[in-house]
């Protein structure tokens, strides 16, 4: 891994057209980033998107859909009650 | 400008393309929707993932994954999402009813562990079936919708204790 020491109001440049720029680092340590990119290149926080797809692993596991929905349904009925048919009856 | 949805929508069967491979499902992007049938037509559909040559990141192969989506308004009538413009323009949604919105649910067991992401939803241009799965610049309790909201309320002997199924 490239490892780069920089001050606040210093940038570094990825490729021909990201820019990221240190905004402020505090005392306990957080550091603010500013990031110029391209619209198409998909900037997250990683553990956001570790956690997202982890969810999406396990949701995406062997199971009884069909028997689970028709659980859920009857559970949503009974909880939600009126507000339910609202928003079925569109 | 941002694109909200909120529309409660009706679910019919279509094939979806993911624009890019679903998070943690390499080259899984073709899908079909089809609704489930029961109690309250709509809530429920499944998702089922038409390519064969799906692999984790560790390059194991595996079965093209199936998933159970749930139309959220049916649970929680006040869920709304606010896409950022890139989003919204990568799927071709100008207005708020180009766009239908799904959420995954993970089923556990016991199933009242299950939970439904409402952080990330799966996004539909209801067109052309263009789809991704939004994640927003917020974290979770800024944008106040968990990746793992309870489904199912808690059953009464849980209701005093555990409280196992936070994030």
């Amino acid at each position: 891994m490239l490892t780069l020491t920089r001050e606040i109001g210093e940038k570094i440049v990825i490729g021909d057209d990201v820019v990221v720029t240190v905004i402020s680092v505090s005392e306990n340590g957080r550091v603010r980033l500013g990031i110029e990119a391209p619209r198409q290149i998909r900037i997250d926080r990683a553990e956001v998107l570790e956690r997202i797809r982890r969810e999406n692993l396990e949701a995406g596991e062997p199971s009884d859909r069909h028997a689970f929905a028709a659980y859920a349904a009857r559970q949503a009925s009974e909880r939600s009650g009126s507000k339910k048919e609202v928003v079925a009856g569109r | 400008m941002q694109t909200t949805v909120t529309l409660p929508v009706t679910l019919s069967c279509m094939e979806i393309t993911f624009r890019r491979e679903m998070l943690g499902w390499i080259g899984a992007t073709h899908f079909l929707l089809e609704p489930i049938e029961g109690d309250v037509p709509g809530m429920f559909a499944e998702l089922r993932c038409l390519d064969e040559d799906v692999c984790l990141r560790s390059g194991a192969a595996v079965p093209s994954p199936r998933f159970l989506m749930l139309t959220p308004w049916y649970v929680w009538p006040s869920y709304q999402v606010a896409l950022d413009d890139e989003f919204a323009d990568a799927l071709d949604i100008r207005v708020e009813e180009d766009a239908t919105l799904l959420t995954i649910v993970t089923q556990r067991v016991p199933l009242e562990r299950s939970t439904v992401n409402l952080f990330s939803p799966i996004v539909v241009n209801r067109h052309n079936g263009l789809a991704d799965q939004f994640v927003p610049a917020a974290s979770e309790i800024e944008a106040g919708w968990r990746v793992r909201t309870p489904l199912l309320p808690p059953r009464p002997a849980d209701e005093a204790g555990e409280g196992g199924i936070a994030c």
